[in-house]
């Protein structure tokens, strides 16, 4: 809904942009995706993965990215029965895939699906399949790969070769066809050109050998085909594909080195390079490429590892594709994964880990930065909650002009590297590129989440058409600024302390390296502090090392190094990810501000690795990287930093406030009926001699409402903690939240609303006003602020304005619906409440209790209380004994009228 | 029919059909490894003629200087038949200036050439080089029109004499280099002989100009020049470049890493060509023999020597697209392989502690002998080991089988008194107590399976023998029983179960839980060097074709494969 221009906020109104970041714990309804196997991914759009994967069921399932959804991916089934195996195949130049599927011995071919014009989100419906077989029952089908014109499948017999079917997916005619050798299993195949013919790429199992293998398709006229078989000198356990400019496809044949077969132009001959090291036995290898550049990604039992001929040449400060580099692993312990080349994002690598679980991790490298990235996969479960670290940042735009609205304004947001984000707990992949809009509503705030694994992340900037000029919003900056103020204040990194009193640092920790460390991270700071001011010029170099004993010592410089250093050819993120662990402990810094950003050189020996970085998410990492050469790590510096939530105090909190609400309903239970009486003398007295000016009410209240948000309040996401989940406890697209409440309170508050509305629609406007003051009102006689009486007494004069009749009909409504209540309170307040997110959460900080209605209310207010007295007053609420006895103890008179 | 008539002679013989041969001149012609173009301009060559001077059209001036020629041609030969001689000596003088004084020109698009296997030749074969379009520029004389004729569609075809073509030993180390040399010298022929590039090549001996106009397509007119223009043609590119060329065609020999010496490896090498209507599928069944011998024997001289009584193609079992032809050996060298797998059985008792090969394998049979001592009493076996010959039982792959035949005599002495004999074997009938099967001899079976590159994968399956008493044992049980009454029937109680824990020893060493691979003995054979073959090349040209349905033909008494043409990419 649109309100007027001449109410809709612009440019004119001066809008401020307000907002406060903090390093947090958050809480999402999401669970990590138990994925089984075989893994693959299609960029359905720009930078927008759709993850096909076999469950532990063998089920076919697919995860699609969906943005401003609350996970950020949407879960999708694409199998009954299990699934033998299954293949996508991407056609570039009509924009379209299909799925192949191998499910109760048949081969199921999708229908062709465009990606201009599918509605993923409900793929699952819509997909239609057609099927093939083999040509006779004995034959299992073990196999399928589908490829542009072709599908193809593998079958198996007791005691016989394999064969494999080749068909055009036009014709849907399988033919069958032998293999040279006597291999009983074929273990992979791909559809590919060799030599300028089509055919197929065959990796069989021969008695106690791997054979690799290509035969085209026959020839029309001669009915032969050609046939070349591929010999590495090692046992082969899986190959892959990369198309060339050509057609023809280069070969990756991978046992415990990585092969490369290409064929030279116009020769029959072929390139055959063996890829720079040995790895474990390979399970898994995928290539890419991009233009020339060529990526390979190789999984053994250590994990992922990562090799590229795109070389970056040190010197140059350039790519070059000549040469390939040493393997880096990239994900320990993987496996399975997947790869995709994105536009912001570099390299998006999605791999699963058995080992904690079987959890779907996204590792990606932003294009800006080279940094690499990693977060859990997950889909959106109502009934689970996952603990995230992350930047939470209230943002909230004020403007003078009080009679203009924000409500469908739209704010855009953008990172200076990419990332993703929740903003109003729903995802978003924002970067340079890359922008996500927010549509604001009648409140003009929203909270955005940043999930972090360092202590480092991107700026974000804001853009709207009411705002001036763009607003950047550093997530990293107080934290970043209370991490420097407590160095700086310190005597040494060894003495600082973590909140539980424990020392940051471990102990034993090399004094020298801890000088070192601390040089290092004072010079990244004041860095930092010169990149972010408007200052480009050059300044001097400054240079630190982590073994401390001064920058220039080299004499233990080999110490540390492992077999595969020193590393070329790669980049500063993949260098901060796979290689530093390795070589920190003999290696020299350099840093120096020049004319295009920061200069970082590393030494390692006598080798030099020198990168420019540009954004203050490379030093945020480099920092957090300082740390974990002295073993302390994010986990460490979060306790350190972050606020967290002090659970038990608002667990104290909130129980005092159920114990104060439990004794007033008794309390009002045995009050009622003095209530009506009060209500009725008064209200006869009133109306038969009617004078507002003659009911007293404290002047300041009718004025300011001081509960209420206002506009002279600041942002913080800590005190909005529950603000930044109202999305998800209202159920999104689920159940409505009054779905929720126990039956017996909603037949009660149903008749209420029905009653109320009646006298409501008789009462106008400015009603609502009035109510918002008996509401704030009511809360200061929870609080203890206001008496009963008053309270009453301001109902009445607030009421006023209405017609007497009505306030009489009214309050008969209210107490009847208060009667009513009170008889259902006492059981139904004490049921349980299930609400998303809220109730797990409850659940994990109680360790096992029920939220039940009365909880969640006493919830809603003692976070916010709990969390905003702590760091006005420095201790929770309550903390005292008395105070609490008492607060709980005036709940039981808190109605009485004191009429006597 | 003995192996040497089926394969005419010859120890082993490889027929690649037809099909493959032209399907692989068409891809040899796909990747413009062999030429689709013919464009020269050139004068007349006669023998010797170094300096003959020819342009092609990578020269700009290509389709200027032709048509420059054909127009002063034009002039000259009309001037010629005016009469005006002066005027032919100056247009005669442009030829030699403006350099265009050609004898003959091509500017011709070629398709893949094709081979044909005759009916009734099988030293020869015919060659077509098949024109797609263009034209033949000839100039009959000096002062004649230079005639144009159309190559649309025209075939010159030409016999290629193959049955004259002979490789060996000493010819290829002469041809080598000299790294190359040792190589061939250790195991024989190279594999890069058995390439489609080396059978083209092995073409360029061919009398072009012998065509054939049967098989031949083109104008009647055009016989002598097109034959002409061919001939110099070639001998033109040949003499001008470095590499290989051939039929104007020029190809680089494929390079394959040598491999290690097979088993069978040849040493030289010849060809002919078997003509097949089997099945009536044209030229599916024909195709082209490389001869070979085995270790340096000369090949055989008889006329008739590698004219195949049947082309080896029709022993094929799988006949789809996948295979290319059928390698052929003779069953009398197979057993080469055959005595190697009798020599590891004897080794493998042999090896076997307290066992005396007593008499080595002879005409498929072997004896071995063990004597052992419990105590006073002697354990006497003796195994006979048996080739029973080979099978082929499946479509892939052959058995060979051994029987096992085990013959034990057990003393028992008490007290230096022997005090009775008994005799079991794998031919006793008779049960009692833990010998609770009646003999029966054992099995040892080996299932060989073509292998990768040229090896053989070995299986072994091993039914344990089972050992009865000779005598009846109850018999005997109620005679001593008689006699001896109390005392004898401790003694023979014991006497019995020694004899029982012998027998359990005995088959615990053969295995006793049969067909397992895990038994102790074949644990055994498996570690010995001789099963290893299965990781030794036996067949050659491992690297350039692959083996699969290894049969046994009894009838031709050869051993075949079907072979797919499948040369190795390697670094």
């Amino acid at each position: 809904m649109q309100a007027n221009a001449q109410f809709r906020i612009s440019r004119e109104d001066k809008v401020r942009v307000d907002y406060y970041s903090e390093l947090m714990n958050n809480y999402f309804p999401e669970s990590a995706i138990a994925a089984g196997e075989d893994l693959r991914s299609l960029m359905v759009a720009e930078d927008q993965p759709m993850l096909f994967y076999l469950t532990k069921e063998k089920r076919l399932k697919a995860l699609l990215r969906s943005e401003g959804s609350v996970s950020g991916w949407i879960e999708l089934l694409f199998s009954e029965k299990e699934v033998a195996s299954f293949e996508l195949e991407y056609n570039i130049d009509e924009n379209y895939f299909q799925i192949a599927k191998v499910e109760d011995n048949k081969v199921w071919i999708s229908q062709e699906i465009p990606l201009a014009t599918t509605q993923f989100e409900t793929l699952d419906k819509s997909i239609s399949w057609n099927s093939l077989g083999a040509d006779t029952a004995e034959e299992k089908i073990n196999r399928v790969s589908i490829g542009i014109e072709h599908v193809l499948f593998a079958t198996t017999t007791p005691k016989d070769d394999a064969v494999y079917y080749v068909t055009l997916l036009d014709e849907m005619e399988p033919a069958r066809y032998t293999l040279a050798e006597h291999g009983q299993k074929i273990v992979q195949f791909e559809l590919g050109q060799f030599l300028y013919n089509n055919g197929v790429f065959l990796l069989y199992e021969m008695v106690g050998e791997h054979s690799l293998f290509f035969q085209s398709l026959p020839d029309a006229e001669y009915d032969k085909t050609t046939k070349s078989r591929f010999e590495t000198g090692e046992f082969i356990h899986c190959f892959t594909l990369l198309k060339e400019q050509s057609g023809n496809d280069i070969i990756y044949a991978a046992g415990q080195q990585i092969h490369e077969f290409s064929t030279i132009e116009g020769e029959q001959n072929f390139a055959v390079t063996k890829l720079p090291a040995k790895l474990k036995p390979i399970k898994k290898i995928r290539a890419a490429r991009h233009g020339d550049e060529r990526s390979v990604w190789a999984l053994d039992s250590d994990g992922l590892h990562y090799q590229t001929n795109h070389f970056f040449e040190q010197a140059a400060q350039r790519f070059t594709t000549g040469r390939w580099t040493l393997p880096i692993l990239m994900a320990k312990d993987a496996d399975q994964f997947t790869c995709l080349k994105g536009k912001g994002i570099r390299n998006q690598l999605y791999s699963i880990n058995t080992k904690h679980g079987s959890e779907l991790t996204l590792l990606w490298q932003d294009a800006v930065t080279t940094l690499w990235n990693s977060q859990k996969v997950s889909v959106k479960a109502a009934d689970s909650l996952k603990e995230i670290e992350c930047y939470t940042a209230h943002v909230r735009f004020k403007t003078a002009a009080v009679s203009k609205t924000f409500s469908g304004a739209q704010v855009r947001l953008r990172a200076d590297s990419n990332l993703f984000v929740y903003v109003n707990s729903e995802s978003y992949h924002i970067g340079p590129e890359r922008e996500a809009t927010i549509r604001l509503g009648m409140v003009p705030e929203f909270t955005i989440i940043v999930p972090v694994t360092d202590l480092a992340s991107a700026d974000i900037f804001l853009n709207a058409d009411f705002l001036e000029k763009e607003e950047m919003i550093s997530l990293t900056g107080k934290v970043f600024a209370r991490l420097e103020s407590r160095i700086d204040k310190s005597d040494g990194l060894d003495q600082l302390t973590k909140p539980d009193g424990s020392s940051l640092v471990p102990a034993g920790a090399d004094p020298d390296t801890l000088q070192g460390a601390a040089e290092g991270i004072q010079q990244m700071f004041s860095l930092a502090n010169t990149m972010q001011g408007e200052d480009h010029a050059s300044s001097g170099k400054s240079s630190f090392s982590l073994q401390g004993a001064g920058a220039t010592n080299t004499r233990t410089v080999a110490v540390g190094l492992r077999g595969a250093l020193p590393q070329h050819g790669i980049t500063l993120g993949d260098f901060l990810h796979a290689i530093w662990d390795t070589a920190v402990n003999a290696v020299e810094f350099v840093v120096e501000k020049i004319k295009e950003g920061i200069q970082f050189v590393i030494k390692i020996g006598e080798e030099i690795f020198a990168w420019v970085v540009k954004t203050f998410r490379e030093i945020g990492s480099f920092i957090q990287k300082i740390f974990d050469a002295i073993k302390v790590f994010f986990k460490d510096l979060f306790e350190f930093l972050a606020f967290l939530f002090d659970w038990d105090s608002i667990l104290a909190t909130k129980n005092a406030f159920k114990d104060f609400a439990n004794n007033a309903i008794l309390s009002l239970r045995g009050e009622i009926k003095h209530i009506k009486k009060f209500i009725d003398d008064t209200l006869e007295k009133e109306i038969a001699k009617f004078s507002p000016e003659l009911v007293e009410v404290p002047e300041n209240l009718s004025v300011v409402d001081p509960t209420a948000p206002g506009e002279n309040q600041d942002a913080d996401p800590r005190a909005n903690w529950l603000n930044s989940k109202k999305d998800i406890i209202s159920g999104g697209k689920q159940r409505s939240l009054a779905d929720q409440i126990p039956k017996d309170f909603t037949s009660v508050i149903e008749s209420f609303f029905q009653e109320m509305k009646a006298i409501l629609e008789k009462s106008g406007a400015g009603f609502q006003l009035q109510m918002d003051i008996i509401f704030t009102g009511f809360k200061r006689v929870i609080f203890g602020e206001m008496t009963f009486v008053d309270f009453l007494k301001l109902l009445m004069q607030k009421l006023a304005g209405l017609s007497l009749f009505l306030v009489k009909q009214l309050m008969d409504v209210i107490l009847v619906s208060l009667e009513k209540l009170i008889e259902v309170a006492l059981v139904g307040l004490n049921k349980e409440w299930h609400i998303p997110l809220i109730s797990d959460l409850y659940k994990e900080i109680t360790k096992g209790d029920a939220l039940t209605f009365i909880d969640v209310v006493c919830l809603f207010i003692a976070i916010p209380a709990t969390v905003l007295y702590k760091i006005g007053e420095g201790k929770a609420p309550f903390e005292n004994y008395q105070s609490k006895e008492a607060f709980v103890a005036s709940g039981n008179t808190i109605f009485k009228l004191n009429l006597t | 029919m003995k192996g040497s008539q089926t394969l005419a002679g010859y120890d082993m013989v490889l027929t690649l059909s037809e099909n493959t041969i032209n399907y692989q001149f068409k891809q040899l012609h796909k990747l413009n490894i062999i030429h689709k173009k013919w464009a020269v301009l050139a004068e007349q060559i006669t023998d010797g003629d170094k300096d003959m001077f020819y342009i092609t059209d990578s020269d700009a001036s290509y389709n200027a200087k032709l048509n420059r020629w054909i127009d002063l041609q034009g002039q000259i030969a009309q001037a010629k038949e005016d009469n005006k001689w002066t005027e032919v000596g100056k247009l005669n003088a442009a030829l030699e200036e403006e350099k265009v004084n050609f004898k003959f020109g091509w500017k011709a698009s070629l398709l893949a050439p094709k081979i044909n296997i005759l009916e009734k030749d099988r030293n020869s074969l015919t060659l077509q080089i098949i024109f797609k379009s263009g034209q033949l520029y000839d100039r009959p004389g000096v002062l004649s029109r230079v005639n144009i004729i159309d190559l649309k569609n025209a075939i010159y075809a030409f016999q290629v004499p193959i049955g004259q073509l002979k490789i060996d030993k000493e010819a290829m180390i002469l041809d080598a280099g000299e790294q190359v040399t040792k190589i061939i010298r250790e195991s024989g022929l190279s594999e890069q002989d058995f390439t489609i590039e080396s059978l083209f090549l092995n073409f360029s001996d061919a009398n072009i100009s012998n065509f054939d106009r049967t098989k031949s397509s083109f104008p009647a007119e055009a016989t002598t020049p097109l034959q002409r223009a061919v001939e110099n043609y070639f001998n033109l590119i040949l003499k001008d470049s470095e590499n290989p060329y051939i039929l104007g065609y020029g190809l680089r020999r494929k390079r394959i890493k040598a491999s290690d010496k097979a088993m069978f490896q040849p040493s030289s090498l010849g060809f002919t060509t078997s003509y097949s209507n089997h099945a009536n599928k044209k030229g599916q069944f024909s195709g082209l023999n490389y001869l070979m011998m085995l270790n340096d024997t000369a090949p055989p001289t008889d006329p008739n020597a590698g004219i195949l009584p049947q082309s080896l193609i029709e022993f094929s079992q799988d006949t789809t697209s996948t295979t290319d032809g059928v390698f052929a050996l003779q069953y009398d060298h197979f057993k080469t392989y055959i005595a190697s797998i009798d020599s590891y059985i004897q080794k493998t008792f042999s090896d076997l502690e307290g066992v005396t090969v007593t008499s080595p394998f002879n005409n498929g049979s072997m004896k071995a002998e063990k004597h052992d001592k419990h105590i006073d009493d002697t354990i006497d076996s003796v195994y006979t080991v048996t080739r029973e010959g080979i099978t082929s039982s499946t479509s892939s792959s052959i058995t060979i089988r051994y029987k096992i035949e085990v013959a034990i005599t057990v003393k028992i002495i008490a007290w230096v008194l022997e005090m009775g004999e008994q005799k079991l074997s794998t031919a006793g009938p008779y049960t009692k107590g833990d010998v609770d099967k009646p003999g029966a001899p054992g099995y040892l079976d080996f299932t060989v399976k073509a292998g990768k590159t040229g090896r053989f994968s070995l299986e072994h399956t091993l039914t344990s023998p089972t050992i009865g008493f000779d005598k009846n044992p109850n018999l005997f049980e109620g005679d001593f029983l008689k006699v001896f009454l109390n005392i004898v029937l401790l003694v023979f109680t014991w006497y019995i179960s020694v004899i029982q824990g012998i027998i359990t020893q005995i088959a615990v060493d053969l295995g006793k839980e049969s067909v397992t691979s895990n038994s102790a003995l074949i644990e055994k054979l498996n570690d010995l060097d001789v099963l290893n073959q299965s990781n030794k090349i036996i067949l050659p040209l491992g690297k350039i074709y692959t083996f699969k349905n290894l049969k046994y033909r009894s009838e031709q008494d050869v051993v075949s494969y079907d072979i797919a043409y499948a040369p190795v990419v390697e670094q």
